[in-house]
């Protein structure tokens, strides 16, 4: 089961033009750069800006097309906005009750008291909204348009208003959503951390456009974008834990075949966990290293050789078993040990991180 | 009833009613004051305001012209077989409404401007819309725009002299209200009734603004 979003629409000299599926469950990122038109497009399918010539669909139910403007009060989208926008005469229980009250009881979908459970803010319900923290007001937030029972949860970079510190308070709640609730979310971030931390479902915005879409972990799969968007390239890998804490207080991850150990962490054995690996990180030999401190090697054949930013590097992309790691090396240790596209090498991993 | 009491009773009248009709009419335009940024808005602005610099004799000279039997409006109201408006109480309120108009105009502007979109875009995302959205959202957060507006229209009615007496004339029990009362009385050489009426007028208005200061500290029409 998927949502169609289809929106076509000029916003004076910008053309937005955005067809993609998202699944009716889980989260989808649309990342892109500042100006590509991520939150247009959010507001576009809230049917919170004017459209002079727009086409959207959503689940085969037309919103806005030349004949009809569906208003946006009848779109039963929840929208949170980067600033969490409590309303400022009412106090944390009349906020989150007035989309609950004006949605008929019979299309409730969640419970007030659920909502204030998986959000943790039971403390907060008889507080003024100018007494919470920024963090606090964004969870009150989210319930607020969760329980107005959306069919769609839009979420306009919920986390940029807020410090790092606060990013790490509320991630935890974003997680518990996805697991906890069918909603699908539309999640607007230009953070590649944020994305490859909560999203399922990735789409990649350009110039009013949609550049790629599907599922995270394939569309990542492409060493060539990772390295054009991260600072940094890294491979991304999902796993389980298959180890939580060894005799030496490591954790052992299992992803797709590759038993990748690393200091210990808070972990449960047979939790989802994805990891990151930092090209800068791995480092190739052409025989199996004797003697190694380090942990994790793995025989690789190597898929493609690119020039890095810089002519000394080069990104070095690695099939490792199923997985596709990428290594950035040296181009005079590439000239020295020969290495070419299809050779057998193995790579070191130096270091491995949970995202969380 | 004693004269006075009945300017009194005719200040009070006139203010309230012209305290009512300008909410209703202040807020589509300090709305679309809030919401527009084209080059008519400053035209509105400055149509608004022009109350605040003109002489009242000089609104309600043309007041008096179109009011009256030979004017645009009060003529065509003697065509339909009503009266014209000068010298009548409607013919009074009309004056306020206009003289007082910047004074509820201005301070609900500026609370729809403080206020921004983003209530509303929350709030129609929540299910809310039309009549709903006044209601739940805008009233309660422009509650002290429209405590201060109502008290400046209301105060400034009540002491409005220069308009009143161009359209209204001087009838007692009519179109006498309480500034033109004063004005008689000192005319006459009354002090003593002159005092009551102005020392009462002045603690009244005192209060009221003390009001309107202890609700809102920032109100740039009356520190001008």
């Amino acid at each position: 089961m998927s949502l169609n979003i289809s929106v076509q629409a000029s916003l004076g000299n910008f053309q937005l033009d955005a067809n993609f599926a998202v699944p009716a469950k889980g989260v989808t990122a649309i990342f892109g750069p500042s100006g590509s038109g991520k939150t247009s497009l959010l507001r576009a399918i809230a049917g919170l800006i004017e459209l002079d010539n727009a086409q959207i669909q959503l689940m085969g139910e037309v919103w806005h097309s030349n004949q009809i403007c569906l208003p946006v009060h009848q779109r039963s989208v929840g929208f949170v906005f980067q600033q969490p926008s409590l309303f400022i005469h009412l106090n944390v229980r009349e906020n989150l009750n007035y989309g609950f009250e004006r949605r008929a009881a019979e299309d409730r979908q969640i419970g007030f008291d659920e909502v204030v459970a998986l959000l943790d803010i039971d403390q907060l319900l008889e507080r003024e909204t100018h007494s919470l923290s920024g963090g606090e007001a964004q969870r009150v937030a989210i319930g607020r348009a969760l329980l107005a029972s959306p069919k769609l949860l839009l979420m306009d970079e919920p986390l940029a208003s807020l410090d790092v510190q606060l990013k790490r308070e509320i991630l935890p709640y974003l997680d518990r959503l996805q697991r906890n609730l069918d909603i699908p979310v539309l999640y607007v971030s230009h953070s590649l951390e944020e994305v490859i931390r909560l999203a399922d479902h990735l789409v990649l915005m350009e110039d009013g456009k949609v550049r790629e879409q599907g599922p995270l972990m394939q569309v990542l799969d492409n060493n060539r974008l990772l390295n054009e968007l991260a600072d940094e390239p890294f491979a991304l890998l999902e796993g389980r834990v298959s180890e939580a804490c060894t005799a030496h207080h490591l954790t052992v991850v299992d992803a797709s075949g590759l038993l990748i150990s690393m200091p210990g962490m808070e972990v449960s054995a047979d939790q989802a966990v994805r990891l990151r690996l930092y090209a800068k990180d791995i480092s190739l030999s052409l025989g199996r290293p004797e003697g190694s401190s380090i942990l994790n090697i793995f025989e690789s054949v190597i898929a493609d050789i690119e020039a890095t930013d810089h002519p000394s590097q080069k990104l070095v992309s690695l099939k490792t078993g199923q997985a596709s790691l990428a290594a950035r090396v040296s181009s005079l240790s590439c000239d020295k040990l020969e290495l070419k596209v299809g050779d057998s090498v193995f790579a070191q991993i130096k270091a491995a991180s949970l995202i969380q | 009833m004693h004269p006075d009491i009945a300017a009194l009773w005719l200040s009070l009248k006139l203010a309230g009613v012209s305290t009512a009709i300008l909410l209703l009419i202040s807020t589509p335009l300090a709305w679309w004051l809030a919401h527009n940024k084209g080059r008519f808005k400053v035209v509105v602005e400055a149509l608004v305001a022009l109350p605040l610099v003109l002489p009242p004799t000089v609104l309600g000279f043309y007041l008096l012209i179109s009011l009256g039997p030979q004017g645009a409006i009060g003529g065509a109201f003697e065509a339909m077989g009503l009266s014209a408006l000068s010298f009548s109480f409607a013919g009074l309120v009309i004056g306020s409404v206009i003289y007082s108009l910047p004074f509820v105009v201005q301070p609900l502007h500026q609370a729809f401007v403080e206020i921004g979109d983003r209530p509303f875009e929350v709030a129609r995302t929540l299910g809310s819309s039309g009549r709903d959205l006044f209601v739940s959202i805008l009233l309660p957060l422009a509650r002290r725009g429209y405590l201060t507006g109502a008290v400046l229209g209301f105060a400034h009615t009540l002491g409005e002299f220069g308009v009143v007496l161009m359209i209204g004339g001087n009838i007692p029990g009519k179109t006498q209200v309480l500034s033109i009362a004063i004005y008689d009385h000192v005319a006459a050489l009354e002090y003593g009734q002159a005092h009551w009426l102005s020392a009462g007028l002045l603690i009244l208005s005192f209060a009221l603004l003390v009001f309107v200061y202890s609700i809102n500290r920032r109100f740039d029409l009356v520190k001008v």
